[in-house]
C-alpha cells in the first residue's frame, strides 16, 4: 500500500440505466451516500478515492442537466474534500460544441478532469466533437478518464489511441482496461506507444495474470487501482485489488499501483517512478 | 410499374454512423426543404417514403430537440404525401412516453431507436417498455441493429424482441452485416415478431438466402437514404425473385405492417 493509503481513481457518485443488471441508488441522498461510501472505503483500506458521476443518466432537459449532474458531484464532493479527493465531471458527446462552456465551467469549479463511458453517451471516444472536447480540455491541463470496456465499439482502445497521439500532453486513464484478454493487449500497445495513457485495473476479469503482463511491459508506474463502486452499493470484494495481492508483486511496485501513481497523476504528492 | 415503400428514408445519413453528426437546427432546416419527391427513381417505378430521423443530431436542449425534429418530419411527410418516423430518446423516462403519444397524435407511423446512438442497450426492459408503449399508440417501433455493436447486436435485438411478445419491431440495419443474415436465415428469422429492413444489403446472396430461408413475409424495402436507394433496388432486382415475392419485399409487407389505408397505399 502506499504511504498515503490506498487511492481510488474508479468510484462514480449516482446510478445506472439502460444497463441490464445495472447497480447504484442516486437517491439516498448526500450524506447517506456519504456515510456508505466512506463505510466501504474503511473495509477496503483505502484512504482517497477519485469521484465520476454515473455516465448513463436521464438529460431530457439537455446540457441543463449535465450542468446539475457536474454541480451534485461537486456538492457531494464538498461533504469529504480530504477524502473524495479528486473530481471529474462528464459532458455528453451528443450535446456537440455547447459542451465546451461546461468543460470551461468544471474547471473553474476545481474539478481534476472529465470523464466518460462513451457507449452509454451515444458517440463514439474519437468524434470530431471529443476532439474539440479534449483540446479545451488540453489547454485547461484537465486529466480525461475514459471506460474502454472490452468490445464496447464507441469506446475501442484504437479510439483512445488517436485522442492520446493527437493530445500528448492530456493525461489519459484507460478505464475497465483489463475486461478482456484482448482488450488488455490493445491498451497495453498504445500505452506502451503513449507515454500519457494509464491503465486502471478496475473490473479486471484476469486476475494476477493481468496486472502481471503490464508491469512486464509498462511497468508499474502505468497501472493505478480502481473499484468501480457506485452509490449505495457494498461489494463484498473487489476484483482489481484481489489481483494485485495474486499478483505478488514487490511493495514498492504494489505501492505504486495502489496509490502512488494516483496520487502523482492527480498531482497530490511529488510521487516517484517505480520499476 | 414498380411499387416501393421505402421504410427507411433517411436524409440525415451520409454513409459513415461514425462521424455523422447534425446540429438539430440544421436537421430542421434540411427537412424544411426536401423536395416533394425526395429520391430520384428508376425509370418505371413509384415509391412512397417513410422519412426516418437522423441518428446523431445535437440533444443539448433534450427533449426539445427531438420534439424540433419530429415535428420537421412529419411537416415534410405531409408535403410530399409519405410517412414519417420519430425519434425519442430511451432515457428521457415520462417525456419520452409523452413524446410518443405526442407524435402519434401528429400521425407519425413509427418510432425509430439506436440503442448505440442512444446509449443504452437496447435489451434492457427500458426499450421494451417504450416498443410497447409506441404500439399501443398505433407506432411501429423500429430497432437499429449495427453489426457487432455491443449496444445493439442482433442477439440483443432478439433478446428485446422476446421482452415484447407480439409487439412487431423492425430490426434497421442488420442486414449490412453478413453474418447477421446468415444467422437470420438459419433460425427462420428469430423471434416470430420481427421484421427487418433491407437498409445496407449490399450482395444478392444475402437475399436470395433468406427468401430461400422462408423470410420473405418479413423483409422491408429500405434505402437508408435517397443516395442509396438505386443500389438497393438494383440488388434486389438481380435476385430474380419470385413476382409475389418481389412485391412483398418492395411494398406489400410494409404495407401490411403499418396498416395502411387503400388511399395511402403505393
Amino acid at each position: 500500500m502506499s504511504s498515503a493509503g490506498i487511492i481510488d481513481i474508479h468510484q462514480h457518485y449516482g446510478a445506472l440505466i439502460g444497463v441490464p443488471g445495472s447497480s447504484g441508488d442516486a437517491g439516498a441522498g448526500l450524506e447517506r451516500d456519504r456515510d456508505s461510501r466512506l463505510e466501504g472505503m474503511e473495509h477496503f483500506g483505502v484512504a482517497k478515492t477519485a469521484l465520476m458521476p454515473g455516465h448513463s443518466y436521464s438529460a431530457p432537459r439537455g446540457l441543463t442537466d449535465i450542468r446539475a449532474i457536474n454541480d451534485g458531484l461537486h456538492e457531494y464532493g464538498k461533504l469529504e474534500p480530504e477524502r473524495f479527493a479528486a473530481l471529474f465531471g462528464t459532458v455528453d458527446p451528443r450535446h456537440g460544441k455547447a459542451s465546451i462552456g461546461e468543460v470551461e465551467r468544471v474547471a473553474d469549479l476545481g474539478f481534476a478532469g472529465l470523464s466518460w463511458h462513451h457507449r452509454m453517451q451515444g458517440l463514439p471516444m474519437d468524434h470530431p466533437v471529443m476532439f474539440e472536447i479534449v483540446a479545451r480540455m488540453d489547454a485547461l491541463g484537465l486529466i480525461a478518464l475514459v471506460h474502454c470496456y472490452a468490445n464496447g465499439d464507441f469506446e475501442a482502445p484504437w479510439r483512445l489511441r488517436r485522442l492520446a497521439e493527437r493530445f500528448p500532453g492530456t493525461t489519459f486513464v484507460a478505464l475497465d482496461a483489463m475486461t478482456s484478454p484482448g482488450n488488455c493487449e490493445q491498451l497495453i500497445a498504445i500505452a506502451e506507444a503513449n507515454p500519457n495513457v494509464f491503465i486502471d485495473l478496475t473490473s479486471t476479469l484476469l486476475g494476477g495474470r493481468g496486472v502481471l503482463m503490464a508491469l512486464e511491459r509498462l511497468g508499474a508506474g502505468r497501472l493505478v487501482y480502481g473499484s468501480n463502486s457506485y452509490s449505495m452499493t457494498q461489494p463484498s470484494s473487489i476484483a482489481a485489488l484481489d489481483a494485485v495481492d495474486e499478483a505478488g508483486l514487490g511493495e514498492a511496485d504494489r505501492q505504486a499501483i495502489l496509490g502512488g501513481n494516483a496520487a502523482r497523476i492527480l498531482g497530490m504528492t511529488e510521487g516517484k517512478e517505480t520499476s | 410499374m414498380n411499387q416501393v415503400f421505402d421504410i427507411n428514408c433517411n436524409h440525415f445519413a451520409r454513409g459513415n454512423d461514425y462521424v455523422d453528426f447534425i446540429e438539430t437546427s440544421h436537421a430542421v432546416r434540411l427537412a424544411e426543404s426536401l423536395p416533394a419527391s425526395p429520391a430520384e427513381l428508376p425509370d418505371g417505378c413509384e415509391a412512397t417514403f417513410q422519412l426516418t430521423p437522423p441518428l446523431y443530431a445535437s440533444l443539448a436542449e433534450g427533449i426539445a430537440d427531438n420534439r424540433s425534429i419530429n415535428d420537421a418530419l412529419i411537416a415534410a411527410a405531409g408535403r410530399m404525401g409519405g410517412f414519417a418516423a420519430g425519434v425519442v430518446e430511451p432515457k428521457y423516462g415520462e417525456a419520452a412516453m409523452i413524446e410518443i403519444e405526442r407524435i402519434a397524435g401528429l400521425g407519425a407511423k413509427a418510432v425509430v431507436w439506436s440503442a448505440r446512438a442512444q446509449g443504452v442497450f437496447v435489451n434492457d426492459q427500458l426499450i421494451a417498455d417504450l416498443c410497447q408503449h409506441a404500439s399501443a399508440h398505433g407506432l411501429v417501433p423500429m430497432i437499429h441493429s449495427a453489426p457487432f455493436s455491443i449496444n445493439e447486436s442482433l442477439e440483443r435485438v432478439w433478446s428485446l424482441a422476446r421482452k415484447c411478445g407480439s409487439t412487431p419491431l423492425v430490426v434497421v440495419g442488420a442486414l449490412a452485416s453478413w453474418e447477421n443474415a446468415q444467422a437470420i436465415a438459419d433460425n427462420g428469422g428469430g423471434p416470430d415478431n420481427l421484421f427487418y429492413d433491407l437498409t445496407g444489403l449490399s450482395s444478392t446472396w444475402d437475399l436470395t438466402g433468406l427468401v430461400r430461408a422462408g423470410c420473405s413475409d418479413r423483409l422491408l424495402f429500405a434505402s437508408g437514404g435517397p443516395r442509396f436507394l438505386a443500389s438497393i433496388l438494383g440488388t434486389i432486382e438481380e435476385c430474380g425473385l419470385d413476382p409475389s415475392d418481389r412485391q412483398a419485399i418492395l411494398s406489400g409487407n410494409a404495407a401490411a405492417l403499418l396498416n395502411l389505408s387503400q388511399g395511402e397505399q403505393p
